[in-house]
This record gives structure tokens, C-alpha cells and sequence, in this order.
């Protein structure tokens, strides 16, 4: 269309915001490490847990395990305690590595 | 989950998460915001909830390998993003060109929108006397900083009036408020934002709180209604498919703002909305709560108010009973009711106030422990316990009264924790119900702060 009008228009999102983060050196062989779950208390994640640890005796010498329910539920009603806590306590029981489910 | 797997990261602590198929898109949105590029996962290839014990223990033990490597992997920050400068000019183009390029990088909600020009910004931020830097907020999951300059370039887009500048900056306070769990809008139930506005502003603004309230049609309600859920998609980053931020499973078109029919309640003497929630009547409010689905209408007839509440009981309680099992799991739940004036007026007649409609309605709806129980396993919770919630202090006693699992419970764990308000046409005899999403969009107030020049 002749004369049609232009417009100049702006951005109409905003910047991120974001904490810095350091990350753990990896690879880690999971053999005579502590591995904690976490758990968002949906989908059947206890009866993976319970998988992943019978396939995981198997396959890692001295391999720890330290339930979800030592943490708590990463979605339930005490979410936002839970998550500020849960460094400090992954600390405290000497944990190596994490494993974290259900999304979905 | 994915913040859980971050904050592990944060501690030193390398971590993997689980993550079925349809919601890597998410994982990996959230992820982002958290300042992290392919965080580490192991896919559950399809959907939990419809796979046999077979076929779930078959995917977990495969996923294993996925997991063991997945430790192997390093985890790589997110580039840092170079944003571009407030008055940068993304696109100078036609009407149409402007579009296609919002529309193409998922700028849009899907319909046309005001280009935001600096001088159509400038005019919305005549009517605020704060600095278009500062911050209202962060909002997740993209982990943006919300700013009153964000809101006014969204509040054109959507087609606002620039006097309507105070009514969005102080709903995105409200929505970036941690306890509104902006973070949690791209659930699988798909909730919407509800703006609820009290105060003189809405004759001032003209805001409807009449007939059609909930309808698009009128400026006011309908452009800020847009507004915020434009604000969700682009600040807070929650976008539909093509965008990965927004996993609900159907959801729904935005809601109009709500306005209270303020002159009714006066009328009848009962409490607003917002001062129910501790505002003085002069007060210019809004309220925002999460909404997963609206009633179908209720009608109700009759002279007295145990017939009219019986009424509305019968159609409000079950429209809740089956979300209500999240009540007790998260420990919040705020459903709301809105009823037509002339219903009110026939409750405070026989000289009821709303506490009383609280009351009745808390003891008229029940439903049976066993369904509570099956609904909460359907939605994918399925360890449900009573006992076990209760001595978690996330469901009060009235659920274990007696260990027989056909008892009937509460619909509504907590009879203060029912929102009601007046609104809709004056002359019929209807009210809607709103099912809140329990601790996802719990109402937050923030008062509205008109500036004159």
C-alpha cells in the first residue's frame, strides 16, 4: 500500500536475571559414591527410585543410597523451605551426586 | 524438579534429572532461566500416567544407561544474553511487517498487536510517577526482570489505554509476588490469571462489573485481562507450542478483568472483596488468583437464603470436588464465587453475612474420602494419604474423623479460604464458581497507585 505508514517498535521482553552458578566437575563414576533422590511427588517417581537402586547395586561397587524422603517434597507444601534448604542438607549427608525426577 | 537439579548444582553437587519426553521443552526453558544451557536428563520416553507396571519398569531400568551417562556430561552455563537497549528498535516497518516480526519470534498472543513505539510508551508512563527502570519483580520461569518500562511496552501491545498504566504495574507486583508461584503458570492444568479490580478506579477507568462482565467487549476489562497474559508469555516466558514454557495440556483463552459491583455490596452492606482482604473501601485494588476452570452458570430461585445457598451449594461444591484433593496435598485453595446482586440481596434479607455463606457452604459440600483418594491417583499423586496429610499439617482433622475410606470430608478444607464477591447482570439470578489451582495462583492484592500530574 503507497504511503502506508512505518512504526519504529521496541523490544517486548525484559533482561534475564541470573545467579552465578559454578558447576562440579564430571565425569564422576558413581561406584562408592552417595547418590540422594529428590523428588517432586508425582508421577511415580519412589517406584523409579526403587529401579534405578536395584540396576545400580548391580552395576556400581559400594554405591550409597539416601532416599527422597530425607529431604522432602520438593513440590508439596513446603516447596519453597525444602529447595532453600536442600544444598545444606545434600551437603551435610555427604551426597556425590543427585538424581531428581518426575518432570513431566 | 529442573530448580531442584540447579540448586543441587549450586551446592557442588552434579545431579541428572528424569524428565519425560513431552516436557524436555520445559526442563530446558526453565533451565535457561536459571542460567543453564542442556542440563543433564534422562528421558522417560511417553506418558507415566498410561503405561503398564510392565512397560514403566522396562523404560525406568533402560533409562538408567541414560543416567549413568548423563553424570558423564558436563554441565554448560547459558550464553549470556546481550538484551537490547530500552529504546533500541527491534523492527521499523509497515503495520504488517511489524507483525510478522512479533509474530515470528513469539512476541504475540496470536492476535494483532500495538506496535510499542517510544512515544506511545512515553504517553503510558505520564500516569506513574516511578522511574520506567524500576524492577516489580523476577519473573520465572525465563527469569526476567519485570520493570514498570516491560509493562507499559506490553500494555500497548495489548491495547490498553495509557491511564491504565497503575491498574497493570500493580498486577504484575501481585503476580511477582514468590507467593503467587509465577514459576508454576506453565502447569499441565493449563491456569489462568484473574485480575480482580476494586475501588473508585473502576468507574474512573470504566471497568464493567455488570451483564457480560467476563465477555470481551469492554476496554478496560478486556485489554488488562490480555495484558497479563501477554506479560506471562513475554516476560515470564510462558509460551504455547511453537515456545516450550507453557505445558498446558488445553487451557483456555485469557480472562477479563473482574470488576466488583462495589454500589451492590454498599447496598447491602457487605464487605467488598477487597476489604475483606484488609483494604479501606477508598482503595484502589487488584487481586490476582489463578483460575482453572469457571462453573457453568448457577441458577438459583427462591425468597429465602437457606433455599438460595442449598442451591448454589449443590452446583459450586461438586464444580470444586474434584480439584479439591490438591487442597489438602498443598495445604492452600482458594475457590471464588461471584454472585449476581440480586441473589445477594435475597441472602442478607433473612440477615446472613458472608461468613454465614462461607459457613453453609463449607458444611453443605462434602465428598467422600475414596473419591478424594481416586481423583488425587488420576492427577498422578498416587500415595494419597489422609492420615499422612493431616499430620503434616497440610489438611486440617475434619479429614480423619473416622478411618472409614466411604466418609464424607470437606470439599472446601478451610471455609475462610472461599473468596466472594458481587458482579455480573444486577437482574438475573446467576453466579459463576472459579476453581483456583491451590498454591499456583493464590490471591495476591496490591494496591493500585494513581498518579496525577
Amino acid at each position: 500500500m503507497p504511503n502506508e505508514p512505518t512504526y519504529d517498535a521496541v523490544w517486548p521482553l525484559a533482561p534475564r536475571e541470573r545467579r552465578d552458578l559454578e558447576p562440579p566437575p564430571r565425569p564422576i563414576n558413581l561406584s562408592g559414591k552417595t547418590i540422594s533422590f529428590v523428588w517432586n511427588g508425582l508421577f511415580k517417581g519412589d517406584r523409579m527410585f526403587e529401579i534405578i537402586k536395584e540396576v545400580f547395586e548391580q552395576r556400581f561397587q559400594d554405591i550409597r543410597f539416601i532416599d527422597w524422603d530425607a529431604f522432602g517434597n520438593i513440590h508439596g507444601a513446603n516447596e519453597r523451605a525444602v529447595l532453600e534448604g536442600l544444598p545444606d542438607a545434600l551437603r551435610e549427608r555427604g551426597v556425590d551426586a543427585v538424581i531428581a525426577a518426575v518432570g513431566s | 524438579m529442573v530448580r531442584a537439579s540447579v540448586e543441587a548444582e549450586r551446592a557442588g553437587i552434579p545431579s541428572v534429572s528424569i524428565v519425560a519426553s513431552a516436557f524436555l521443552g520445559q526442563a530446558s526453558v526453565v533451565a535457561k532461566g536459571l542460567g543453564v544451557s542442556d542440563l543433564p536428563t534422562a528421558e522417560y520416553p511417553g506418558v507415566i500416567a498410561t503405561d503398564s507396571t510392565e512397560s514403566f519398569r522396562e523404560k525406568v531400568v533402560a533409562l538408567t544407561n541414560d543416567l549413568t551417562e548423563a553424570f558423564t556430561q558436563p554441565l554448560r552455563l547459558a550464553v549470556r544474553e546481550t538484551p537490547p537497549a530500552r529504546k533500541d528498535i527491534v523492527i521499523r516497518g509497515t503495520l504488517d511487517q511489524v507483525q510478522d516480526h512479533f509474530e515470528s519470534n513469539l512476541w504475540t498472543d496470536g492476535l494483532p498487536i500495538v506496535p510499542p513505539t517510544t512515544d506511545r510508551i512515553e504517553a503510558f508512563l505520564q500516569h506513574t510517577n516511578r522511574d520506567a527502570s524500576q524492577s516489580l519483580g523476577i519473573l520465572a520461569p525465563d527469569n526476567r526482570l519485570a520493570t514498570v518500562w516491560s509493562v507499559a511496552v506490553n500494555g500497548v501491545m495489548a491495547g490498553c489505554r495509557p491511564e491504565y498504566l497503575p491498574v497493570l504495574i500493580a498486577a504484575v507486583e501481585a503476580i511477582a509476588d514468590p507467593d503467587f508461584r509465577i514459576q508454576d503458570a506453565g502447569s499441565t492444568p493449563g491456569w489462568e490469571p484473574l485480575a480482580i479490580i476494586n475501588g473508585p478506579i473502576i468507574g474512573r477507568l470504566g471497568f464493567a462489573s455488570g451483564a457480560g462482565v467476563m465477555r470481551v467487549g469492554n476496554r478496560a476489562n478486556t485489554s488488562v485481562g490480555r495484558f497479563l497474559r501477554l506479560y506471562m508469555r513475554n516476560v515470564a516466558g510462558l509460551r504455547t507450542p511453537p515456545g516450550s514454557g507453557d505445558k498446558a495440556a488445553f487451557g483456555g483463552t485469557f480472562n477479563v478483568a473482574l470488576a466488583e459491583n462495589e454500589t451492590a455490596a454498599q447496598e447491602i452492606g457487605w464487605p467488598t472483596f477487597s476489604t475483606e482482604r484488609g483494604f479501606a473501601p477508598h482503595d484502589n485494588v487488584v487481586t490476582v488468583q489463578s483460575v482453572v476452570s469457571i462453573s457453568p452458570p448457577i441458577y438459583t430461585i427462591g425468597t429465602r437464603a437457606k433455599e438460595i445457598l442449598g442451591m448454589l451449594a449443590d452446583i459450586f461444591g461438586p464444580e470444586n470436588a474434584y480439584w479439591s484433593f490438591n487442597a489438602v496435598i498443598f495445604g492452600r485453595w482458594h475457590p471464588l464465587l461471584a454472585m449476581s446482586p440480586s441473589i445477594a440481596r435475597v441472602i442478607v434479607k433473612d440477615g446472613l453475612t458472608k461468613d454465614d455463606v462461607r459457613a453453609f457452604l463449607y458444611e453443605n459440600t462434602k465428598i467422600r474420602a475414596s473419591a478424594l483418594k481416586a481423583y488425587a491417583r488420576r492427577a498422578s499423586t498416587y500415595d494419597f494419604d489422609l492420615s499422612a496429610l493431616v499430620a503434616a499439617g497440610s489438611a486440617p482433622t475434619a479429614y480423619t474423623e473416622s478411618t472409614d475410606p466411604e466418609r464424607l470430608v470437606p470439599v472446601f478444607p478451610r471455609q475462610d479460604w472461599i473468596g466472594l464477591l458481587l458482579a455480573g447482570d444486577p437482574d438475573k439470578n446467576q453466579s459463576r464458581g472459579f476453581v483456583n489451582n491451590h498454591e499456583q495462583g493464590p490471591p495476591v492484592s496490591r494496591p493500585i497507585q494513581v498518579f496525577e500530574k
